[in-house]
This record gives structure tokens, sequence and C-alpha cells, in this order.
């Protein structure tokens, strides 16, 4: 054990007790005992600028080390918003490759810069002026990188992306993805749907690019935040995917989170220490009410607990880190959801809550004479039960692309019920909120019906198989 | 009891987010020396007169909104007494937002 920094996720004494009033004034630095602190953790720690940092470094290396996921030589993309968390991640980075050989940092990184201005009502002209910030910071920090549109998201066709040293002349209104979110009525779904798609742009520029690897900056309180508020949307499911040091939902390329264990006030102490800047940008709910999404309301209330019991993120976080994924597996066909790409947790099981919230929307929908019992008693053949929906073809009917075999009409016509059976639950409550008049994504579309082709295939040999 | 107190100069920063709060990233102040000048009351003072809307978003009671760091000379102002300390001349306080939603 070497740093008192590790404390913090390691021990249980000092969690949820309230705070005291700490005698910190004038203090010195508990670390070395010599220089005036100038920060103070957890309530009571005191630190020097000099042994802040140190901590700081030896965290970083920590965190990447003990996973053992990491080879010295691999190729790692990095996502970058200009924002705390991925600005000290570079530095960190930067500062590990001029290291003494024997710890150094040899992996080949590549910085993407996933520009989402469009959804966030940015002008094409904002938007410019925000890369062109975010290049000056990224040679500052000594790399180079590409930027990537987020409308490139919804296609299924290889990204767009150009380096991040040319001149974005050719930004464009981004027009699909602008129309997709405004579609989208709740803020919650907003949020939600920005960060699968930052994901899934996050994944499939690494794979055009050759990388194993995405290195995100979510810190210790971003997970505590998202810990709260995926139970609440329903992900409790794919909480250790969403958490866990690594995202392994993807067999190819897997999503690290490096910076999990610094909290927000750490990166902006780090950020301060080493005169780093920051770029800011509104996002979805800046300066909007407390109650205009989940996410938001779950970071007031994580943010404000905390600083009455610091131990508040910690508890949290470490809780978080106890939940693994139940064993799926047993089932042999392992379904994964179109849009987060996570193990489906939609099949039923005579117990499951996805049971009782569906059965209890059932008998809300009858009213009270409503005759439920035989309805109920089919509940568990329905992968879902939507009403509404159900007439609205995904799309419209047509010839099987390939051949004009008149199957090929049956065959591609998706209802939105068809299609939300190709969602996990977390999902589903997304498209729930999407103007049934919207075009389902492309991507979403192929990949439905992929899957789909893939089913009657099943179902035509399986009568072969034994 | 006359004023023995000068007019104090100091520089007043907006970071992280908390700058969308008001018109400018960096504010040098020069504030009447009619008395003491405790962070506590220079945070009412802010709140007066540098911000634009939306004081809930940066004040909670008589102190910051939790998720605003606060730094005075690069220090944390919890080693400092927090809303007691006493400006001094050619102090430098930065507010620092660490909420993503803003
Ligand atoms: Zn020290
Ligand atoms: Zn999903």
């Amino acid at each position: 054990m070497c740093s008192v920094n590790d404390a913090e996720f390691e021990t249980d004494d000092e969690l949820m007790q309230p705070d005291e009033v700490p005698q910190t004034e004038g203090a010195i630095c508990k670390k070395c005992n010599e220089n005036n602190a100038e920060v103070v953790l957890r309530v009571k720690d005191t630190y020097c600028s000099t042994c802040f940092l140190a901590a700081s470094t030896h965290k970083f290396r920590a965190t990447i080390g003990k996973s053992k996921l990491v080879r010295p030589t691999d190729s790692i993309l990095i996502g970058h918003s200009g924002k705390a968390g991925s600005t000290v991640l570079l530095h960190l980075i930067k500062a590990g490759m001029s290291e003494a050989v024997h710890k150094r940092l040899m992996y080949k990184t590549t910085v993407l810069y996933v520009d989402d201005g469009a959804v966030l009502g940015q002008t094409v002209d904002q938007r410019k002026s925000t890369i062109s910030a975010i290049r000056e910071q990224v040679h500052g920090l000594g790399f180079t990188g590409y930027a990537v549109s987020l409308n490139e998201s919804l296609h299924s066709s290889e990204p767009k992306i150009y380096p991040l040293d040319e001149e974005a002349e050719d930004l464009k209104g981004d027009s699909d993805v602008v129309d997709l979110f405004n579609a989208v009525s709740s803020y919650t779904s907003k949020e939600e749907l920005l960060h699968k798609l930052r994901q899934k742009l996050l994944i499939s520029v690494a794979r055009s690019l050759g990388c194993c690897k995405v290195f995100t900056a979510d810190g210790a309180t971003d997970l505590a935040i998202t810990i709260l508020s995926n139970i609440a949307l329903g992900r409790g499911a794919q909480l250790p995917l969403d958490v866990g040091f690594v995202d392994s939902r993807e067999l190819d390329i897997k999503i690290l989170r490096p910076m999990r264990d610094f909290t927000r006030k750490e990166l902006i102490y780090y950020l301060n220490f080493h005169k780093l800047e920051t770029i800011q940008t509104p996002g979805l709910t800046t300066k909007k009410e407390p109650y205009t999404s989940i996410q938001k309301l779950t970071e007031k209330f994580v943010t404000e607990l905390n600083t009455e019991f610091s131990g508040t993120v910690s508890a949290i976080f470490r809780t978080g880190e106890k939940l693994s994924i139940g064993n799926l597996e047993a089932s042999n066909l392992i379904e994964t959801c179109a849009l987060c790409r996570a193990q489906l947790d939609t099949v039923f099981t005579n117990t499951s809550s996805l049971q009782a919230t569906e059965f209890s929307k059932l008998i809300s929908a009858e009213g009270p004479k409503g005759n439920i019992g035989k309805a109920a008693f089919e509940l568990k053949k329905f992968p879902c039960v939507i009403d509404a929906a159900e007439n609205v073809p995904l799309r419209d009917s047509k010839n099987c692309d390939n051949c004009s075999c008149s199957k090929g009409k049956e065959k591609f016509e998706m209802s939105a019920k068809n299609f939300e059976k190709y969602l996990c639950y977390g999902c589903r409550l997304i498209f729930k909120d999407l103007d049934k008049q919207h075009s389902i994504p492309d991507f979403l579309q192929n990949s439905v019906r992929q899957r789909i082709s893939l089913d009657d295939m099943r179902e035509e040999i399986a009568d072969f198989l034994l | 009891m006359t004023s023995g107190y000068k007019d104090l100069s100091i520089t007043v920063e907006f970071r992280g987010g908390a700058e969308l709060l008001f018109e400018k990233k960096k504010n040098e102040l020069n504030l009447p020396g009619d008395e003491e000048w405790t962070l506590r009351r220079l945070l009412f003072w802010i709140r007066d007169n540098l911000l634009k809307d939306r004081p809930e978003l940066f004040l909670l009671g008589d102190t910051v909104r939790p998720g605003i760091l606060v730094l005075v000379n690069d220090e944390d102002w919890e080693l400092l007494g927090q809303g007691e300390y006493k400006l001094k001349p050619r102090d430098t306080v930065l507010f620092i937002s660490t909420l993503h939603g803003g």
C-alpha cells in the first residue's frame, strides 16, 4: 500500500459519518508534514500541491496497472471533450510518456473529439470555434487528433472523421441527428440517447482506426451519479458495464475508464495546479431546472449529499463496484440490444420486474372493469406490450433487398413493437419518448433487419438441428 | 468610528461552467473600503452586482451552491475558514463549477 489517496475507496471507516467542522485552517500537508496545505480532500486530508500531484499520478498508474488489461503497446482511442476529466487524462498520459524508461507509457494514442454541438443548439460557427479551441488545447497538451460529428453515429457506414489540424470547412447542420433529438420529448431520454450515440461513435471510430481500446474520462463523481440515475432509468442490469473499469460489451474493442478513482474536486485541483484550461460549452440541460431530467436531478442529489456527508460519492461508487452481471450465458442465445449493445435484460423470467411492469401497465390500460384474466395469462408470451405504436410500420413494406422473392414482403415489415423486441429495457424507454412519426435511425433499422433475418434463419434450420 | 480600510482591489474569476452565469469570466474588482470584506460578504456582493440571473445556481443559503469550489490564491477555501476568510488586497478568488448539468 503506497498512498493515502487510495484510502478513498478502500476503507469503510468514514463512510456516511456526518462531517464535523474540520480544523484545517493554516494546516500543513499531512503527507510530507512540511509544506503548507493547499487542498483538503475528504474533509480532513490536507495536501500540498507537490504531494497531491504525486498521489494523482500514482493513482492513475495504479488504476490502469492493477487491471492488467492495458498492454504497453496498445493502440488507444481517447474520447476527449475538452472538459476537466479528459483534459487531466491527456495530461497524465503525456506525463507518463516522458517518465523514466522502466515506467514509461508507450501507448499509441489517438485523440477523438465528438462534436455534439448541433444537438446542443450551437450554430455551425459556434461549433467551428469550439473545435478550434479544442485543437489549440489538444496541441498544448502535446497531442494531435481527430474530430467527428455526432451525426455520423446514425449511419451504418464507416464514420467520416477529419484531423483536428484541418479546418472543419464542410461542417453541415447535422440535420439528421438534430431532427432525431427534436423528436425525443424528454430531456432524460435526450441525455440517454446522446450518451449511447457517443459511445457507439467512439467504438466505430476505434474500429476504423484500428484501436483495440477506448479510454473515456468518467470520474468517480460521474460514475456515482450514473449508478443512481441508471438504476432509476431501468438500466440496473447493465450497471457493471456502464460504471466498471472495463466495458466489454463489444467483443473486439473495450472501453476503459482510467479516471474512475478521481473525484471532480481532485480533477479541478489537478488542472489548477498545472494551470491547464478546459473548454466549457453549455450542455443539454445547462441552466435548466433541476427536475429537467433524471440525470440532472441525480447530480444535484449526489452533489448536495456529498457536501454534508463527504463519503457519499465513494459509498455509492463502492457499492457499484460490487455488482456483477448475472449469468445470462446459461441461456444459449445471448441477444444484445440494437442500440446500446448490452445483453438484453428483457427476457421474461417468472418473477422479473419487467413482467411486473408490463402487468401493471396492462391492468392500468384496462381500467377498473377490464377483464385482464386472459391477457395477463398471455403476458408471458409477449416480449413487450405496446398499444398505440403497434400499427405504425417501422419501414414501408417492400420486397426483399437482395431478390424479388415474395417472402421478403412480409419479412421486412417491422412494426414498432417488433423493433422494441430488439432493445433492452432502458433503450425502450428512450424510444417511448420518440415521436411516432419520426423514422428510426438507419443503423438501428439495419441492425434490427439483420437480427430478424437471423431469427428467421434460425427458425428455418431449427428442424435440422438436434 | 471612522473607517480605517482602504478600497480593496481583488480579482474574481469564474470557471468550469460557472462563467455561464456571469457577463465576464475574469473580473477586476475595486470594493469600497467601508468595512472589512469577508468571503461571505463577497458572495452576496457578487450575487447583487455580477450575477445576471438565477442566484440559486450560485448560492445556497449563505454559502456557494454544492458543486462549486472556491479557491483563494489557488488555495482551497476550506483551509482558510471559508466564508470567514478576510480578503486581502490583490487576492484572486476563483469559483469553479464541477456540475456537468450546469
Ligand atoms: Zn506535501
Ligand atoms: Zn439498450
